[in-house]
């Protein structure tokens, strides 16, 4: 029994040999924990952008439909019969178009988004800190087994906590590579949909800008203006001149999602280039700004 | 600094071309709805109103035609991209399966560890 306790013992102390050299390989391989943590936020907001945008791109088909309708009925009293029946078919058609167009869209926001969910994963440190836990157990039994392992130590720590460390940073080191690995291979697909992500949301807000500038301007006409050509503008019109122009003010609020889309693209530019922070506080305003935009107030 | 001189349109291409006329037209609607071009209208006879409102809903009807053409360049490009982005995304799934098999081999050896030591101390 002696004998076998011996065997045991020399494989173990064979084992601890091999975890303190992974102590030293992790030490090297896993210098990249800090900027694997920066895409784990970067992936995090990437996540919210994809939601944000897409209830942006549905509030921008409602902000169409009612500039559309509003210009039907500035033609309809200078259109005969045959003319109007024209001129809605037309512009059904075009708002059809844009529904299919965005419609694609959203569904490519679920893409975009899957993208950034099986990053964010990546990218976490769990499995690291699950993996150093494990490690730190098993060390303990082993110290359990042998009377010269539980009474080992390195620099004063225990040898139990320094496996669970290295081992959580060989890990991390194994997904440090697997993320250079990906960056590698995909970093110009993800910049290339950052790009355009960019464009469509420049297109969409410069139009929505439009309509809406549209839609204030004809309810002023009506609403703000006619009250005061009488003898005397009722005491609520102060009220409703002071609305509408803080509304004009409001139009800016629009660009929400146009800056969203440039700092995630220039974060992900920066990260991909080495940087360690690359601008992820600026790319969290700018969501919370389109969270604000899509809420209440922006609809 | 000097203001930038516009290129002659013979010389944009197509896509600044594009953008040109949609700058242009978004110009044109927004005068449209200013107080002083509202106030002129309605010095005008009716037909000439009449005019001026068909030609307001065609104007806009370009327009929108124009955005619609954009976008729709940019759906088609992202569209594109949507296979390279799925290959990515399932490597990033194999990926984050290579970790977690590292920590479900510590947790096993962990386990059976557990069970030797509690044999060791039996006998």
């Amino acid at each position: 029994m002696n004998a076998m306790n011996r065997s045991l013992e020399g494989r173990v102390l064979c084992f601890l040999n091999l975890m303190v050299l992974a102590l030293v390989v992790a030490l090297v391989s896993g210098c990249g924990a800090a900027r694997a943590g920066r895409f784990d936020t970067f992936a995090a907001a990437g996540m919210n952008y994809a939601q944000a945008r897409n209830q942006f791109l549905r509030h921008s088909l409602d902000v169409n439909i009612e500039r559309d309708t509003l210009e039907l009925r500035k033609q309809h009293g200078a259109l005969d019969g045959a003319g109007r029946a024209r001129v809605v078919t037309e512009q059904d058609k075009i708002v059809q178009e844009r529904i299919a167009i965005l419609a694609d869209l959203e569904r490519h926001g679920a893409v975009m988004s899957q993208y950034f969910l099986a990053l964010a994963r990546l990218a976490s440190s769990q499995a690291d800190a699950n993996a150093a836990a494990a490690a730190t157990r098993l060390s303990g039994e082993l110290g359990g087994l042998t009377n010269a392992l539980g009474k080992k130590s390195i620099g004063g720590n225990p040898i139990s906590s320094l496996i669970g460390q290295a081992t959580g940073m060989a890990v991390g080191g194994f997904r440090n590579r697997a993320l250079e690995r990906h960056l590698k291979t995909h970093a110009g697909t993800v910049q290339r949909e950052l790009v355009l992500e960019e464009e469509l949301l420049r297109v969409l807000t410069d139009e929505m800008i439009a309509d809406r500038k549209a839609l204030q301007a004809h309810e002023r006409r009506t609403r703000l203006v006619p009250p005061f050509r009488g003898d005397a503008p009722p005491q609520e019109w102060d009220a409703e001149r002071k609305r509408f122009l803080l509304a004009e003010v409001d139009l800016t609020r629009a660009r929400a999602a146009q800056d969203a889309a440039r700092h995630l693209r220039m974060v992900f530019e920066s990260l991909a280039g080495g940087a360690d922070d690359g601008g992820l506080a600026a790319l969290q305003f700018a969501i919370e700004r389109v969270n604000e935009f899509i809420g209440p107030s922006g609809k | 600094m000097g203001d930038v001189i516009p290129k002659p349109l013979e010389v944009l291409s197509p896509h600044e071309l594009r953008n040109a006329m949609r700058s242009a037209l978004t110009d044109a609607l927004e005068r449209m709805d200013s107080d002083e071009f509202l106030d002129a209208l309605e010095e005008l006879t009716p037909d000439e109103r009449n005019a001026a409102a068909i030609t307001r809903g065609e104007v806009f009807r370009a327009w929108r035609r124009l955005n619609n053409q954009q976008l729709d360049e940019i759906r088609e490009q992202l569209v594109a991209n949507e296979a390279e982005l799925r290959k990515a995304t399932e490597e990033l799934v194999e990926a984050r399966a290579g970790v977690e098999k590292v920590a479900a081999f510590l947790n096993t050896a962990n386990q059976f560890l557990n069970v030797a030591a509690r044999f060791i101390s039996l006998v």
